[in-house]
Parts: structure tokens; sequence; C-alpha cells
């Protein structure tokens, strides 16, 4: 290849990594500053050897590393933007989520009829999140174009109060794996409860033929919307928790008044009518309705005694001068 | 081991030189000869964009030239403000010797 050539596609290469604004003029430059290279090692003005070239070329380094150092850094969403971006993004996903959620409790409860797809479904939620988020990222994208650095500059420019630093949250790490498991656990209650009860059955066998009888009653299935409701709104504390990594006292508060929702609606199913279409099964059922009433309300005054015990912990650490 | 470090700490230093280089007219291969014969090694990725973010922050002037009537060449001089900002950075830069020799740092390790 004509050593020229190698030059052109160097320079054309550091040029399309700039923006174009800037583009001409360190094209221009840098190809005078090969010619200077070239010079200097004595290769002949319009003619240098392809090897010293590609020498040259090498020392100059990767075309994008020397693009990178002449332009001023790009980003899409920067420093002082990025906050205000993650929070509004974390917020406005939660809440269609929510709203996904609601909606399709909404459509269980009214028409009666389960969810004929679910992965559709869900695909449905998880391409409508995507668009969503496409969208928040372009308007802060054209933000952080519009006020080009301005914000930044700004930022830096505003003088600091120390007295303005946030106080200190009691938080607690989450457990993703656990948080992750209740969220598949909410998410399969809710299909099976609503979309497909008959699967909690009873499978008989008789002279080879397997037929199955449903096990829960028309009371119990009355229940299926109140508990879908606490389920769903478990689903969208434990996203929240996910998203933020851990607890804090307002998302534990939400935690203890989800568990006294769960007792209130067990407590009513244990005084209500048969659970099951089974009245020979229907005391082992209440029993193990009862038991997990009596692990529910365990629960709830550990989370309490905790909560409780960490306040006044917190309360109890005074700001000392060293 | 540390080239990392060193290749920063060069860079910084690089600064300070350019500017006092640019007092008479350079053009970006000039002082890049001139920053090599007395010792500093500095990249033509680094030296090169850095010549244009001075320009860019007002510390130098530059024009083009053709050279030989052949082909054009930046030539860098340096700037009113750059001759402040190379006072301001050379006091400094004076400072910063001083203090370290305070700390003991740099005197030869004697084991």
């Amino acid at each position: 290849m004509n050593a020229q050539e190698w030059i052109d596609r160097y320079v054309n290469a550091v040029g399309e990594a700039l923006p174009l604004r800037e583009r001409g003029d360190v094209e221009a430059e840098i190809r005078s500053l090969i010619q200077d290279e070239l010079e200097a090692r004595g290769a002949a003005l319009g003619n240098p050897d392809e090897q010293t070239v590609l020498s040259v070329l090498e020392q100059f380094g990767r075309p994008e590393t020397l693009a990178a150092r002449y332009a001023a850094p790009r980003v899409l969403i920067g420093p002082t933007l990025f906050p205000i971006f993650r929070l509004v993004t974390t917020i406005v996903l939660l809440v269609l989520t929510g709203v996904w959620i609601f909606g399709i409790v909404v459509n269980l409860v009214l028409q009666q009829q389960g969810i004929t797809n679910p992965f559709a479904t869900f695909a449905g939620l998880v391409g409508g999140l995507f668009q969503v988020f496409g969208t928040i990222v372009f308007v802060f994208a054209l933000i952080e174009t519009f006020t080009h650095g301005k914000l930044e500059a700004e930022a830096k420019e505003q003088a600091w109060n120390p007295r303005t630093l946030p106080k200190i949250e009691q938080t607690e790490r989450a457990k993703v794996g656990e948080v992750v498991a209740g969220i598949i656990f909410n998410i399969l209650a809710i299909l099976v409860f609503n979309a497909y009860p008959e699967w909690i059955s009873a499978i008989n066998i008789t002279d080879g033929q397997v037929t199955s009888t449903p096990l829960l009653s028309a009371n119990f299935l009355a229940f299926a919307p109140w508990l879908t409701v606490m389920w769903s709104l478990e689903i969208a504390l434990s996203a929240y928790v996910l998203t933020q990594g851990r607890w804090r006292p307002l998302t534990r508060l939400l935690e203890i008044g989800l568990s006294v929702f769960g007792l209130a609606i067990l407590g009513w199913m244990l005084v209500s009518g048969p659970l099951l279409a089974w009245p020979a099964l229907e005391m082992p059922a209440r029993l193990i309705v009862a038991i997990v009433f009596a692990v529910t309300a365990v629960e709830l005054l550990v989370q309490v005694y905790r909560m409780v015990t960490r306040r006044i912990a917190g309360s109890g650490t005074p700001l000392q001068a060293a | 081991m540390h080239e990392n470090l060193a290749s920063e700490l060069r860079r910084g230093l690089a600064v300070l030189a350019v500017l006092g280089l640019c007092e008479t007219l350079q053009y970006g291969y000039s002082l890049k000869q001139r920053l090599a014969e007395a010792g500093l090694e500095v990249s033509e990725g680094t030296l090169y964009p850095l010549l244009r973010r001075l320009e860019t922050q007002g510390l130098l002037e530059s024009r083009w030239e053709v050279v030989d009537d052949q082909r054009p060449r930046r030539y860098y001089l340096l700037s009113t403000a750059g001759k402040a900002a190379l006072a301001q950075l050379t006091a400094e830069w004076k400072n910063l010797v001083d203090t370290l020799e305070r700390l003991g740092i740099g005197k030869e390790v004697t084991v």
C-alpha cells in the first residue's frame, strides 16, 4: 500500500472519533505533526517509505486514544445530572411496574379469567420498561447536550456548606437472594391462585384412570384478590429495596404494615367458612393456616422489636468533638 | 514497576515545561525534541493534545505558517495570560521542591 495512504487512514480514523466542529483543524494538525516526524527521520517529502510511516503512526498510538485526548470528555449524562436521572428512573420504573401489576389484578378480579399467556404478558412489561428507560435517557441526554456542561460549572462555583450534609439513616444491607426469592414466590403465587387455581387439586388414581378434584373451596378462592393485592405490594416493596440495595426505616415500616395486612387476611380466613372443598382435610388445613398465622405474628413481633432497638441505639450516638 | 506514577508526574511537569519553552515560537515536533534532549520524554499522544488544551485555556496562541513554501505547520507562542500562568506555576514548582526538601524527600537514601 502507498505510504501516504496509511497517513490518510490514520488521520481519518482520528477525525472520525472527534466532534465535527474540531475535526478539520485537528486533522490538519496531526497530518502536519506526522510530516514533521517523518522529516526528522530523513524521509523525503511527499514520498516517505511505508515502514517509516508505520513506525511513526505506531508511535502516535491508537487513533481513538489520541482523539480522546484532543476532545473534551463527552458524556451522555454528566455527574451533576446523574443522581437526578437515577432517582427519576427508579421512581418511574417502579410506579410503572406497580401500575402493571395492579392492572393485571383488576383484570383478574373483574373478568374472573386467568392470564392466557403469562410469558407474553411479562415480555410486554419488560418491553415497556425498556421503552420508558430509553425515553428517560433520551430526555436527560438532551438536557445534558443543551446545558453543555454548564450545570457542572455552576455546581463547582456554588459555595459548599458542610452543614448541608444529609443525616445518616439507620440502614441495613438487603440480602439480594432473599429478596429475589420473595419476588419469585409472590409472582408464582399470584399466577397460581388467580390463573391456575385448579393446579391445587387432589389426584386420584382408580383402575389406571387419573382424575383430579379441586382442593380449594370457593370460600378460600374468594380471598385470592386480597392475597393478590398483598403479594403485589410485597413485589413492589422488594423491587424498591433491590434498587436501593438496603432496607431503610421507611421500607421496614412498610414491610411491617404488609405483615399486619397478611395477618388480617389469615385471621379472616380462619374465622370464615371452609377453606377446602374436601371436609375430611379441613382440620389439617386450618391447622396449617393457624401455624402460618402464628409464624407471621412472631416474625412481626421480631421486626417491631428490631426496629425499636435500632431506633434506640441510633438515637444514643451523639456527635462528639475529637 | 511504577511507570504509571512516573508518567503521571511527567505529564504534570510537561505543562510547566511547555509553557516555559513557548516563550519563543515553537511547533509540536520542536517541543518534543527540546523536552527529550533535556531528559523529559513525553509521548506524542500526550504532548500534542496538551498544546491544544493550553490554547483552549488561552495560555498559548497558535498560527499556521507555510514551511519551505510546501506545507502548513502550526506554531505556538505563550499568550499574555500564559505568561502570568507560567510565573505562577514556576513559583509553585519552587515551593513544592522546597517543601519536599524540608520533608527530607529526594535526599540520597543511605542504608
